[in-house]
């Protein structure tokens, strides 16, 4: 290293002289080792398959419980073609006019709400239908109204429902949706409690008359 | 020996680099425009031309070709000359060049105003663009080797070499990624589609960064750094080193871009590999930059143009250092998508690239004026100003790209997304985007007061045009170094054959490149195709132009990374199959907005059509602008036949004679549409925009839910409820 420290080239370009100098130790041992990292990580994950990838890991995120089998995994495959969520069925043909008549594919969310038996019971208290409200207000004033008079959704204040007026179907209309009609599911956002929360405040919604309220769709329900 | 007498040309030197001001203050003022609206949407004035997804491709393209581009041509006529002792081998070459590259970026700006673009990212530019780039950039190549070709000088200088990498790599990736299926003058197809598209793309946008916003930044560093401290080069073998390392191993992290997406694993895993091999090539250049200064250290004291250079190469290194980090699959987990990437991006250019080009243009336009610079102090204000205008701009994008990552991520102890509301993660972030502006604005001072500093100075003295030059002629004598007991002998060799050099430069780029992108193209089980996914309906395919036009990438992803906290937000992840047909792809690379993967049938029409009309009355506290105009303007029914087959003859697999029928089927679509919406008291026509996209929004991701419909399936078209 020392035999070159700062010996001038016998070289000029244009002025620029350069030094002879040695690569620097640590910079050369940082080179090799990033690339013995390189190496071993292509090995680890690619040649004896012992990193899970991100198809596993997951899987594995999604279910602790979960352990690779090799079979399932072969070499090189890219994002599996075996693993589909519940809502993938892998069938159809190629005709655009097809995919138009289509529609929204329900059967799953369908099948999820026909095995949901619970019966629900509107709470009354005080501070659960308060807490309803700052939901609705949340998250339901831009499709529904502000007093539930209606807009892009249905009025919540008349006689006239969809999808049943009783605590339990409406509890599994704002839990399961009805995507193809724009009604989304609220599992995943909403939190059991604050489902009954805010589906006890639509209840108190009814006969409430607000300005401007939306003509009514659906059934009269009487109740 | 005879001495030649010969003219150095200043004055494309000098229009490069007024060039060079001119277009860095129209990106930075763009990005500043578009900084604001991150926060004020408004501020694109209610008009299409101004709107944060059209400027943002105008912004990173002004920087990138414009900015930087010009200034690359300044300091390589300047010092190519100069380092090979020989006038530029064409004026008129020169010439060519120059208003070349000055009407592509004027082409550049009024397309990506008007809407008109690939959307494939620094890569936007349309086919005809794309053809003027590739024909100015071998007029610029053709330039530069007849220079190199008739130089008085042996050897050339590892300067010279990082040039030559550039030239030849930036023509392949040019011609690689642009090569697109047109459909009408202003309008193409890419020829890839999905998968293939976004690695191609991306091929393309890393190396973008690695040979045009490094490579030639590295030679200008390697001329301009040891000539304004008047130092040798510390270490020549780290020269040679550190660039064959840095162009091989660089062309293969572009994968990085795509981790845990639908990218095969062994691609990312490459992508991630290559990555962090890249340190050691990059600090390499780092360290011959900051250990030539040894011994010139106190210049700093009193050298703004030293001072402006150091700042560079730091930023280099630690953006060189950052990127890899950032390539770790456990990192970039968290970081993807975010402001982070922001962050990162703008230490490089506003630090390395910035700082450098301001460096030079402070030590040279002097020179070339035979004056001093008008004003010290100025240009002592500007480098403080553009300092910490880049710490102001990047820490509360660190801070912000951070938080937003982490609160994607978040569950409840009860297994709920802590954040359910994509919005309340953007809002949280709001006042770091205010900051950020003021950083940018703060960088913008910095560059307005070096603008006004050259031009005083410009004005104050008087351009050498022509600058006399002598040397000796190059005698014939290859082997005058045959028997030199250098180890790097062979290498000097080489520094004496640009041909050889040029050929083994490019074999060192190509090979990353072919390994990565070939098998996506002869291995199908990288992309394992979904049968139930189908080709987009004319309606659909016209919508997903309206998307492209607008920029909606800019924004929004498409693609679910499997992870539970984007399943259980979006919805199933996003698999390579469903891609297939998307010319060009639409991943995105930021989310200031949701994903929009699994968007379809989420929300009702009419919802889309508030939305859109006006964000914040579906999404109250929205930063996406209005989109009014997609309501009134009317998509092109004339060509739409010309897309179907276009799409065909790019192998989506519409009937036979389909483009006859797509009209009729795209109008029948769209009465679907629209009466549903007239239903909720809205008035849409057929043929508007908004109509298009809508259906094209309404399809995303749902094909992977299809079952077979019995063919008496009544329609179920939204009704509004």
């Amino acid at each position: 290293m020392t035999e070159n420290l700062d010996k001038l080239l016998d070289h000029e370009y244009d002025g620029i002289r350069e030094l002879d100098n040695d690569l620097p130790n640590w910079w050369l041992w940082l080179f090799y080792l990033t690339i013995a990292w390189g190496v071993i990580y292509f090995v680890y994950y690619h040649v004896i398959e012992v990193g899970y990838l991100q198809v596993d890991e997951y899987r594995q995120e999604m279910d602790p419980n979960y352990v690779r089998v090799s079979s399932e995994n072969p070499k090189f495959v890219g994002l599996l073609a075996e693993y589909h969520s519940p809502l993938f069925d892998p069938s159809g043909d190629m005709t655009p006019r097809k995919a138009i008549l289509a529609g929204p594919q329900e059967a799953f969310v369908e099948a999820s709400r026909e095995s949901d038996t619970v019966v629900y019971v509107a709470l009354t208290d005080e501070a659960s239908i308060a807490g309803g409200q700052g939901i609705y207000s949340k998250n339901c004033v831009s499709c529904h109204g502000a007093l539930g008079e209606g807009g892009i959704g249905p009025n919540l204040t008349d006689q006239y429902w969809l999808h049943g007026a009783d605590m339990t179907s409406i509890i599994k209309s704002i839990k399961y949706g009805y995507p193809a009609k724009g009604m989304i599911s609220w599992r995943g956002f909403l939190k059991t409690d604050q489902v009954l929360q805010v589906g006890s405040y639509v209840m108190t919604l009814k006969g409430t008359n607000p300005p401007n309220g939306k003509a009514p769709q659906g059934e009269l329900v009487e109740e | 020996m005879a001495i030649e007498t010969f003219n150095y040309d200043n004055r494309i030197v000098r229009d490069f680099g007024v060039a060079t001001m001119v277009w860095g203050l129209v990106g930075m003022l763009v990005g500043l425009l578009a900084a604001l609206q991150m926060f004020l949407p408004e501020l694109n004035f209610g008009i299409p031309y101004t709107t944060f997804s059209r400027i943002r491709p105008i912004h990173t393209n002004a920087v990138i070709f414009a900015f930087v581009g010009n200034a690359m041509f300044m300091a390589m006529y300047y010092s190519l000359q100069r380092l090979c002792k020989a006038p530029m081998f064409s004026a008129l070459l020169s010439k060519i060049h120059f208003w070349g590259w000055q009407l592509i970026i004027v082409a550049a700006a009024v397309t990506l105003a008007s809407g008109i673009t690939v959307s494939k990212e620094y890569a936007e530019l349309e086919w005809p663009i794309d053809i003027a780039i590739a024909i100015v950039w071998i007029v610029f190549g053709i330039n530069m080797f007849g220079t190199i070709f008739k130089r008085r000088e042996r050897h050339m200088y590892v300067a010279v070499w990082f040039y030559i990498a550039t030239w030849v790599t930036i023509t392949l990736l040019h011609v690689v990624n642009s090569i697109e299926l047109p459909v009408s003058f202003l309008k193409s197809y890419p020829v890839y589609a999905g998968l293939q598209d976004a690695l191609v793309q991306w091929w393309y946008g890393h190396n973008a960064v690695a040979f045009f916003l490094t490579t030639p930044y590295l030679g200008m560093m390697y001329y301009f750094l040891p000539k304004a401290a008047d130092r040798p080069i510390f270490s020549y073998r780290l020269s040679i080193v550190h660039f064959w390392a840095l162009i091989f191993i660089y062309i293969w992290a572009g994968p990085h871009h795509l981790l845990y997406s639908s990218l095969p694993d062994w691609a990312q895993s490459l992508g991630t590999v290559f990555s962090i091999m890249l340190i050691a090539p990059s600090w390499g250049g780092m360290l011959n930059g900051l250990l030539t200064l040894r011994g010139a250290w106190d210049k700093l004291r009193t050298s703004y143009v030293l001072k402006f250079m150091v700042v560079a190469v730091t930023a280099y290194g630690m953006a060189t250092f950052e990127g890899p980090m950032l390539s770790i699959k456990g990192v970039n987990a968290l970081s993807h998508f975010t402001d982070w990437t922001i962050a990162h991006v703008h230490v490089g250019a506003l630090g390395w690239n910035g700082f450098l080009t301001f460096g030079i243009l402070y030590w040279l336009i002097p020179r070339i004026f035979r004056t001093k610079l008008y004003s010290d102090r100025m240009a002592n204000a500007h480098f403080w100003i553009g300092f910490l205008g880049i710490i102001v701009y990047a820490l509360p994008l660190y801070f912000a790209g951070i938080t937003q990552g982490l609160m994607w991520k978040q569950f409840t102890p009860e297994g709920f997304l802590l954040y359910p509301n994509f919005l309340e993660t953007v809002i949280q972030i709001l006042p770091m985007y205010i900051i950020r502006a003021v950083g940018g604005f703060m960088f913008l001072v910095g560059a307005i007061l070096c603008a006004i500093n050259l031009f005083k100075t410009m004005k104050q003295g008087e351009l050498l045009a022509l600058e006399a030059a002598e040397a000796p002629a190059l005698e014939d004598n290859p082997d005058d170094h045959v028997g030199s007991k250098e180890p790097s002998q062979w290498h000097r060799w080489l520094e004496r054959k640009p041909v050889q050099f040029l050929l083994l430069t490019t074999v060192a780029v190509a090979i990353g490149g072919i390994i990565e992108i070939v098998p996506t193209f002869i291995i199908k089980s990288n992309i394992p195709t979904i049968a139930s996914v189908k080709p987009y309906t004319p309606l659909e395919l016209e919508g997903r132009d309206v998307y492209v036009a607008e920029g909606c990438y800019t924004c929004h992803s498409q693609m679910i990374r499997p992870f539970r906290s984007e399943t259980e937000r979006y919805g199933e992840y996003s698999k390579a199959g469903e891609f297939v047909y998307d010319h060009p792809f639409q991943w995105g690379s930021k989310r200031t907005g949701p994903d929009l993967h699994r968007i379809g049938k989420k929300y009702p029409d009419a919802w889309h059509y508030s939305h859109m009309m006006e964000p914040t009355s579906m999404s109250p506290g929205s930063i996406m602008p209005r989109y009014p105009w997609l309501a009134e303007n009317k998509i092109d029914l004339q060509l739409t036949p010309a897309k179907i087959r276009a799409m065909q003859t790019l192998g989506v697999p519409y009937a036979e004679g389909y483009d006859q029928e797509a009209v009729d089927h795209l109008l029948f679509q769209a009465r679907s549409i629209t009466d549903g919406l007239r239903n909720s008291g809205i008035e849409l026509a057929d043929d508007a925009e908004l109509t298009a996209l809508i259906a094209y929004l309404q399809r995303l991701g749902t094909d992977i839910k299809a079952i077979p419909q019995p063919t008496t399936t009544e329609t179920a078209v939204s009704d509004g409820m």
